[in-house]
């Protein structure tokens, strides 16, 4: 096969070839390794278990954290790919020692690399840090999501029976305070930040930056504390080159893969008939255990409330406005200047009305990428004394490109909306530590003062 | 003790907090500190002079003692400052340990006083100074200055310097401040003119280390101006670099040792001979700097290419042969399978959280009044047109609470075989937010500090925001019934209520006031 293709002048190892290349380093499988895989032979097994679960695990950051013995690794593989809908049974029936499947783990493989785009993400993911990188959300912040669904998992050691009052009061007083010294942290951040950018406003070669970011200005005061970072950019730079030439030769190794299914649909053809009547028809053995489905549910039932609640909101309103409507219409029925005119109006406000509900309709059916994910921070005086304007501007950034004003308004809108949130949470509490007191014999409960 | 009950989620969640937070802080801390070296003085590699790499390579032979006794002059001078602090204001004698107290409880009037004070210069007793200072440098130096030892009038003196040589061990700041301890003497002789030069010289480059000042267009400017002038304005710089070096740092005594002690890369250089002085800062530089060749190199290519990957689109013809193939194995999955995976239903779920909000936002908007009979026809349609959307959202719900119920039952099933032991995997969800297949990178622009601030300032808020409320829910579930249950058992609660009233309603910031109304 291989000769074959060399006799092609081999468009098929070149693709391979820069498949491999465009991988991050530290998971590169050897380009022989996809061939041996194609007639399943056993030594590429373990080798494509690896390579999946290196490069799942830089995607997913979950994932085993104490050990990394062959069956955690599989089994986080395993439930990934069940993760994202991957339903081959002869998958998930592979041994968990990692010995045999090499075929199944290269088809496993190619479909990752339709459906998550594994190649793209990996870039992304393994970008070279050399700007000033923010996020334009709190999405990915440790604080909130990561640790909701686990507060089940993580059994307290040495946690007594019971727990004093005061124990729980002061680490909240502790929280808050740890609260506090970031936020002065933070400021003190960007006050630091912003003289660098603004020092430095004017010497970059890049003209839609403009300034240098933390990272570049310390590679000019210690050129040698970065030679690291020279060659991760270096590495970077190879592996978009592999991808643009990937890009190109896609084709071929999708033919290819074809091929492989024929050699698989061949073998299967050969078994036995034993084997055939043992696959079974569910997909047992696909774990499932690193994404809980409850936690979904739970959420799910939420924002069913939410939106029950919103729903009559509107109802409401709605059958308000449209009453007043109908009113407004027979008192004025006489006065109509012009039924065509009338007409005419109406049919212009329903127009106008549509387009927004299309527009909004779009919205609420996508995913909305503006306000979300890692962001580079620019800083850009508003009124520069260089002629320093957009330079080529990448159509396509450009429409990404968020300025300041819009996030926080962006976010004021969200904190606004929390503050309201907690506020309730508080007040219902209030009312039922009343109801409490009220309980309570001989005890006044005089609550402080509103602010 | 005011038991809580079994409250182990919420003390897991606070710890978890915790630690969450302090994981920010110090990352953060890292940040500031690289922040901080990058404002500060830099280090400039000068092209040196083979009679300095002779020097060094001198320098190199003398055994490690000299470090050790440095290292030891710095913890001598640490217990000094932390002694110094503590008697800061007492004693009109100390007055050396006063202005070292008042540098660095950074009381500017204080430091103005005593180098005004200094104005009338005494000059003899800076060279012994240098010279007892330097004795612990290197021999180049220490050669000058014994020959000014001879020159020395006062022996005296010396046994008082070399308790200030326990002082900060640093040269740099020492001789600023030797040289600010020395005047303070208030001896008044003049020093020998041919002294005045090198000296001043020496003094001004020592200082220089300490300033915020790129020595070289100064130095020989210095050496033409008379010691005086020289001199005070080592003074004032001494003193105003002293307080910046307060400044920056918290006002304690081991952030004096934190400031010597950064101060020792730049002062390494300082006692040798080169003419060009070693550092100066971003601010001198700042329209002088340029990225290595090999980086801006590196840097337009990689920028390049990430712009030709960004634009990049797949192929028709690989997007066929793609699809093809892909079709082609999904005939061959378990017809069991569910046809929403759960990366798509978790994604389904976030496109309606943000539909949530954008649909309440704009329901909001609209209630505002409306003056003519068109915008309330409009608004009308629009509400109902939201309307309509929030019930197709909740049938899209429906959909999913449905196929998130079947992969439960599946995984249930599936518990059984695969025998998962939760204890050592921690659950994963997919990516939250961003399209992480998009290559580029959008950028934030800002335009001032106070944007910059708002900006970190409203996020922090938002996190803080949603964690409170997390915790909220967790409290409200965990402690109202432990209250309930004492209650019910006739226990006295007065204290449990007031702990839990404090923590659910007031977030842990102020107390009730309970009454006993019991007559006695």
């Amino acid at each position: 096969m291989q000769r074959r293709a060399g006799g092609r002048a081999g468009p098929l190892p070149a693709a391979i070839g820069a498949l491999c290349r465009a991988l991050p380093l530290g998971s590169r499988p050897a380009p022989d390794t996809f061939r041996l895989a194609k007639f399943d032979r056993p030594q590429a097994s373990p080798e494509l278990w690896r390579l999946l679960y290196s490069l799942l695990k830089q995607i997913h950051e979950g994932g085993c954290t104490k050990s990394d013995t062959i069956d955690t690794q599989i089994r986080f593989v395993k439930s990934v790919l069940r993760y994202h809908g991957y339903g081959r049974p002869e998958f998930y029936q592979l041994p968990s020692d990692g010995s045999v499947g090499s075929r199944e783990l290269l088809l496993a493989f190619s479909w990752l690399l339709h459906r998550i785009n594994l190649l793209e993400q990996l870039l992304s993911v393994n970008r070279v840090k050399i700007r000033d990188e923010t996020s334009l959300c709190t999405c990915g912040d440790n604080l909130l999501k990561s640790w909701k669904g686990m507060t089940e998992l993580a059994p307290e050691h040495g946690l007594k029976n019971e727990v004093d009052i005061r124990y729980l009061q002061w680490l909240n007083g502790r929280l808050r305070f740890q609260w506090r010294s970031l936020h002065v942290d933070y400021q003190e951040q960007c006050k630091l930040l912003y003289k660098i950018h603004v020092y430095t406003n004017g010497s970059h070669m890049d003209q839609t930056v403009g300034h240098f970011s933390v990272t570049e200005t310390d590679l000019i005061r210690q050129p040698d504390n970065y030679k690291q970072l020279m060659q991760l950019l270096e590495s970077e730079t190879s592996r978009l080159e592999a991808f643009l030439e990937w890009k190109q030769l896609e084709p071929v190794y999708w033919q290819w893969m074809e091929t492989v299914l024929d050699t698989m649909a061949e073998d299967v053809f050969t078994c036995s008939a034993q084997d055939i009547c043992s696959k079974k028809t569910t997909l047992a053995n696909a774990p499932l255990c690193y994404c809980s489905a409850d936690n979904i549910v739970e959420e799910i039932d939420q924002l069913t409330k939410d939106l029950v609640i919103l729903g009559d909101g509107l109802c409401d309103v709605v059958t308000c406005k449209k009453s007043e409507w109908h009113e407004k219409i027979k008192g004025r029925e006489r006065e109509l200047l012009d039924e065509k005119e009338f007409s005419e109006a109406i049919g212009k406000i329903h127009k106008a009305v549509e387009l927004k509900l299309s527009e909004l309709k779009y919205q609420c059916a996508h995913k909305k990428n503006k306000m979300h994910g890692p962001c580079r921070l620019v800083f850009k005086d508003k009124h520069p004394a260089s002629k320093m304007g957009f330079g080529r501007s990448r159509a396509k950034e450009a429409l990404m490109n968020v300025s300041a004003s819009e996030l926080i308004n962006e976010l004021r809108m969200k904190e606004a909306r929390l503050e309201k949130e907690l506020k309730q949470l508080q007040e219902e509490c209030r009312h039922k530590l009343t109801e409490v007191a009220d309980g309570m014999d001989s005890v006044i409960c005089i609550p402080p003062m509103k602010r | 003790m005011v038991p809580a009950g079994c409250a182990r989620r919420l003390v897991s969640i606070l710890n978890r907090a915790l630690e969450d937070c302090a994981e920010q802080r110090r990352k953060l801390d890292h940040s500031l500190n690289q922040c901080q070296a990058l404002l500060g003085d830099w280090k400039i590699h000068v092209p040196e002079s083979p009679k300095l790499e002779v020097s060094t390579k001198s320098e190199e032979n003398e055994p490690a003692a000299k470090e050790l006794e440095e290292l030891e002059l710095l913890t001598r001078a640490l217990e000094k400052v932390l002694r110094v602090r503590k008697s800061v204001l007492e004693t009109p004698l100390q007055t050396v340990g006063a202005a070292e107290g008042e540098k660095t409880s950074d009381k500017k009037p204080a430091a103005k006083a005593s180098i005004t004070e200094q104005v009338p210069v005494s000059k003899e007793s800076i060279p012994k100074t240098i010279k007892v200072t330097s004795l612990s440098k290197k021999p180049v130096t220490s050669k000058k200055a014994s020959a000014y030892v001879l020159k020395a009038p006062y022996r005296t003196d010396l046994d008082v310097k070399r308790s200030h040589r326990k002082a900060p061990a640093q040269q740099s700041s020492r001789i600023p401040r030797v040289a600010v301890k020395g005047s303070t003497k208030g001896t008044s002789s003049q020093q020998a003119k041919t002294n005045v030069p090198v000296m001043g010289r020496k003094v001004i480059y020592a200082a220089a280390g300490s300033q915020q000042a790129c020595g070289s267009p100064r130095s020989p400017l210095c050496k033409e101006q008379s010691f005086a002038f020289g001199d005070s304005t080592n003074h004032e710089n001494s003193g105003a670099a002293n307080l910046q070096l307060a400044n920056p740092e918290k006002n304690s005594p081991g952030s004096l040792a934190e400031s010597l002690v950064t101060q020792n890369p730049m002062a390494g250089d300082i006692p040798e001979w080169s003419p060009t002085p070693q550092t100066c800062t971003l601010w001198e530089k700042r329209s002088l700097l340029k990225l290595p060749p090999l980086y801006r190199k590196t840097y337009s290519r990689n920028s390049r290419l990430w712009e030709t990957c960004c634009l990049c689109q797949t192929s028709a013809a690989a997007a066929a042969t793609r699809n093809h193939f892909v079709e082609r194995i999904q005939t061959t999955f378990c017809p069991s399978t569910p046809t929403i995976s759960p990366a798509e239903i978790e994604e389904e779920i976030n496109v309606l959280h943000d539909a949530y909000s954008l649909l309440s936002h704009r329901f909001k908007a609209e209630n505002t009044g409306h003056t003519t009979w068109q915008s309330e026809y409009e608004c009308l349609l629009t509400l109902e047109g939201l309307q309509t959307t929030v019930s197709q959202c909740l049938n899209k719900l429906q959909q999913l609470r449905r196929a998130a119920e079947s992969q439960g039952r599946l995984q249930a099933c599936c518990i059984g075989d695969a025998g998962c032991p939760s204890a050592d995997c921690t659950p994963f969800r997919g990516q939250q937010c961003g399209n992480m297949s998009v290559l580029a990178v959008p950028l934030l622009y800002y335009s001032s500090l106070q944007e910059l601030r708002d900006i970190t300032a409203l996020k922090l808020q938002v996190a803080m925001l949603c964690q409170k409320i997390n915790i909220q829910k967790v409290m409200i579930t965990e402690l109202l019934p432990v209250l309930e249950y004492r209650l019910h058992h006739k226990d006295s609660v007065s204290h449990l209520y007031r702990a839990v009233y404090t923590l659910l309603c007031e977030g842990g910031e102020r107390f009730p006031v309970l009454l006993h109304t019991r007559v006695f």
